[in-house]
């Protein structure tokens, strides 16, 4: 399995999280997206008209859009069926964050761009768009715990988690703070201590205890 | 309205494009030190930067030179030539342009932490630095009262990861350059050639106090990563430091002594901000 | 900012700050970490590291002390710095400290108070009675002054308590499902925290409705 990878970005960031968590090895076939704008070369356009990144080749199967991947790599590895539910109700839950995930979080990661690389767009707009996405993801988290549910589909965490964490994790790099989203804190924490988490540069992680020593280290 | 600005800042040569982003026929729009300045180079390859009024009006054409993979140029006067990377010229060395990125605060706190050795293993972890191998043994921060630099020598430390070629942990040995007060040097171990040093180099252009343009280059002995990997393990790291430097506060650099508390660790920040201090430096300090 | 006679201002819902975590909050302008740690004690402080000023609100819990996420110094929970990780093996001189604010739990609710605090009374309490169910916390764009006249007109069964304090009867109209407390908290001159607290009835599953019918009736505070 190969995927087209590029360290800073959130979507990539998406997939590589879901390949630690179901244990799949892969390779990275790193993409010069900035400051090479690799993305937007013939090379990379032969494999994605859209010229977006990530792009994941499994055998025969080549598939772009973050969610896409997630979905796939749910329905082909995940041998227990929770990442990516059966149950039609859930199901369609799923499918609806996802759509979230690729839809109006974005633009947290529009805002990112804009503060990091020096992306165009209205600075103020976007932030606001990403402020007004995260309060009903809050909203929306805040009641699934009261009604017993840790996560955004339901009781169990599913590609629709995957999706909506990375742009909401990285929001502070676009200047857009979770001062006011508690709900959201406590399930970004939940999401840290997943078996197989692993981060990303502007994620911040919370101590995960004694005895948590790094490999590598003597 | 523009600021008044002091001649330790203005008298500096600044980066504001590297030069594989200026092509022939291109023109950059960028912020220098609060005033709006414009590189361009013609069809005929002539590199002309100018400063520009808040209404786009041509002011002045600024001096201008292209070296180390960059264009640089200045609002003032400097005293010194700009400073030599004899490094450049070492065969075997492979030069690789990073990219820049923004970052919302202030030029002497982004060199700050780029001389800073005790935050590895909790900004970089598992990359440059791990829990507990957190101590900082004792090293030298002097001023060359010849060049007028500052050197951080005879700094090592235990990575994890150091630089993008690196198959395992190891104890890195680092010395730091600062030859102007927004510009850096690092030299570390090199993986790729027994006792040679690679180069990391960081150039911070200054748009506003509190607001800047970070270059970054890698010049290294190293046939095997690409260039792709080296960015990206650059850029990784870069953006370990970026949400750090954004939720400093104040954002300007306090250079009096008992604004923040140092540690013996901290002897590189001491020293440079004394540094900054002697030169009477205002802009981006406090 | 204007000088307030109560000197507690609630900042966050207890349950909104869970153990081994800490959150940044905005009051009169002032920018404070607040922090629980493992055994459940809320310390309230400026949120600013003494070493080189890295916001605290951005650091790990470590059991009872703070660990800031720049270097790793660690403060204990009377903000002393017990421990720098690039000298494990010296104590830290007794001078570096984190300045910190009066904090204490009530009522559902974490309070901070600015002046420090130490033996001052909690005059709030009467106001609560046996309102103690944190249910939501509501944000808005405004300065406190103009935002607890608005309240006291648009619900009915509004009465103002204090300054930061309305007390609203449940009502079948435009009214909350339930009796709350609402404390404002004044955060800057254009924006205010709403804290919404109700009676528990000691039963967790009714609390639970209690909660989740307010939550959602709390939304439409926000315009």
């Amino acid at each position: 399995m190969q995927l087209y990878d590029y360290i800073l970005s959130g979507s990539c960031y998406k997939v590589r999280l879901f390949l630690n968590i179901l244990g799949l090895d892969y390779e990275k076939i790193p993409v010069d997206f900035y400051p090479g704008r690799a993305h937007r070369k013939p090379d990379y356009l032969a494999l994605n008209p859209l010229g977006q990144i990530p792009l994941l080749r499994d055998g025969d199967v080549l598939l772009r859009d973050a969610q896409a991947i997630l979905v796939y790599l749910a329905s082909e590895y995940d041998k227990g069926g929770t990442w990516y539910p059966n149950k039609p109700a859930t199901r369609g839950r799923v499918a609806m964050w996802l759509a979230f995930a690729g839809g109006e979080i974005m633009a947290a990661s529009a805002a990112r761009l804009h503060d990091l690389l020096n992306y165009p767009g209205d600075i103020a707009s976007l932030r606001a768009a990403a402020h007004a996405a995260f309060l009903v993801l809050d909203d929306h988290l805040a009641e699934q715990e009261l009604r017993g549910q840790d996560w955004v589909a339901g009781p169990d965490p599913t590609v629709a988690d995957i999706a909506c964490f990375p742009y909401v994790a990285l929001s502070n790099d676009g200047g857009i703070a979770r001062d006011e989203y508690p709900a959201i804190e406590r399930w970004l924490v939940r999401v840290m201590r997943l078996p197989g988490f692993v981060d990303m540069p502007g994620i911040l992680v919370p101590w995960q205890g004694e005895g948590s020593l790094v490999e590598g280290a003597a | 309205m523009t600021m008044e600005l002091d001649a330790a800042a203005i008298d500096q040569w600044y980066v504001i494009e590297s030069s594989e982003d200026l092509p022939k026929g291109k023109a950059r729009r960028t912020r220098l030190l609060g005033r709006s300045v414009v590189a361009t180079r013609e069809a005929d390859g002539t590199l002309a930067v100018e400063e520009k009024s808040a209404e786009g009006r041509s002011l002045r054409a600024l001096p201008v030179q292209e070296r180390y993979g960059y264009v640089w140029t200045t609002l003032g006067t400097p005293a010194r030539a700009l400073f030599e990377m004899p490094e450049f010229e070492e065969n075997g060395r492979r030069l690789v342009i990073c990219g820049v990125v923004t970052v919302r605060t202030s030029p002497a706190r982004i060199v700050e932490n780029f001389l800073d050795l005790s935050h590895f293993p909790f900004v970089h972890t598992n990359v440059l630095g791990a829990e507990p191998l957190t101590e900082v043994t004792p090293y030298k921060a002097e001023l060359d009262e010849t060049s007028g630099e500052l050197w951080v020598t005879d700094c090592g430390f235990y990575q994890p990861q150091a630089m993008a070629a690196s198959s395992g942990g190891a104890q890195v040995d680092y010395t730091y350059r600062v030859p102007q007060p927004f510009s850096s040097v690092l030299y570390k171990s090199s993986p790729g050639k027994e006792g040679a040093f690679d180069l990391v180099g960081l150039f911070a252009q200054p748009l506003e106090e509190t607001l800047c343009d970070v270059h970054c280059f890698m010049l290294v002995y190293d046939e095997t990563t690409s260039d792709e990997e080296l960015i990206q393990f650059q850029q990784g790291i870069f953006l370990q430091d970026r949400i750090i430097l954004e939720n400093q506060r104040p954002s300007r650099l306090p250079l009096n002594p008992r604004a923040e508390t140092p540690s013996p660790a901290d002897t590189s920040s001491i020293q440079y901000r004394r540094w900054l201090r002697g030169q009477g430096l205002r802009f981006g300090v406090q | 900012m204007t000088q307030h006679k109560l000197e507690w201002h609630a900042v966050s819902g207890g349950s909104d700050l869970p153990a081994g975590s800490a959150r940044a909050v905005t009051l009169q302008g002032q920018d404070i970490a607040i922090w629980r740690g493992a055994s459940g004690a809320v310390q309230a402080w400026r949120n600013q590291c003494p070493h080189r000023g890295m916001r605290l609100s951005f650091g790990q819990v470590r059991g009872e002390r703070l660990s800031c996420r720049y270097h790793g110094w660690q403060f204990d929970e009377t903000g002393h710095c017990a421990f720098m990780p690039a000298h494990r093996e010296s104590t830290p001189p007794a001078s570096i400290r984190v300045p910190s604010y009066g904090s204490m739990e009530a009522a559902g609710l974490i309070w901070v108070n600015l002046e420090g605090g130490e033996g001052s009374a909690f005059e709030s309490g009467a106001a609560f009675g046996s309102h103690d169910l944190f249910c939501k916390s509501i944000y808005v764009a405004s300065a406190l002054e103009p935002l607890a006249c608005r309240l006291r007109t648009a619900l009915p069964n509004g009465e103002q308590l204090s300054h930061s304090l309305l007390r609203v009867a449940a009502s079948q109209e435009e009214g909350p499902p339930d009796d709350l407390v609402i404390a404002l908290q004044d955060m800057t001159d254009d924006r205010c925290g709403l804290h919404l607290v109700a009676c528990s009835s000691g039963a967790e599953e009714t609390d639970r409705q209690t909660r989740l019918a307010v939550a959602r009736w709390a939304r439409r505070l926000r315009t």
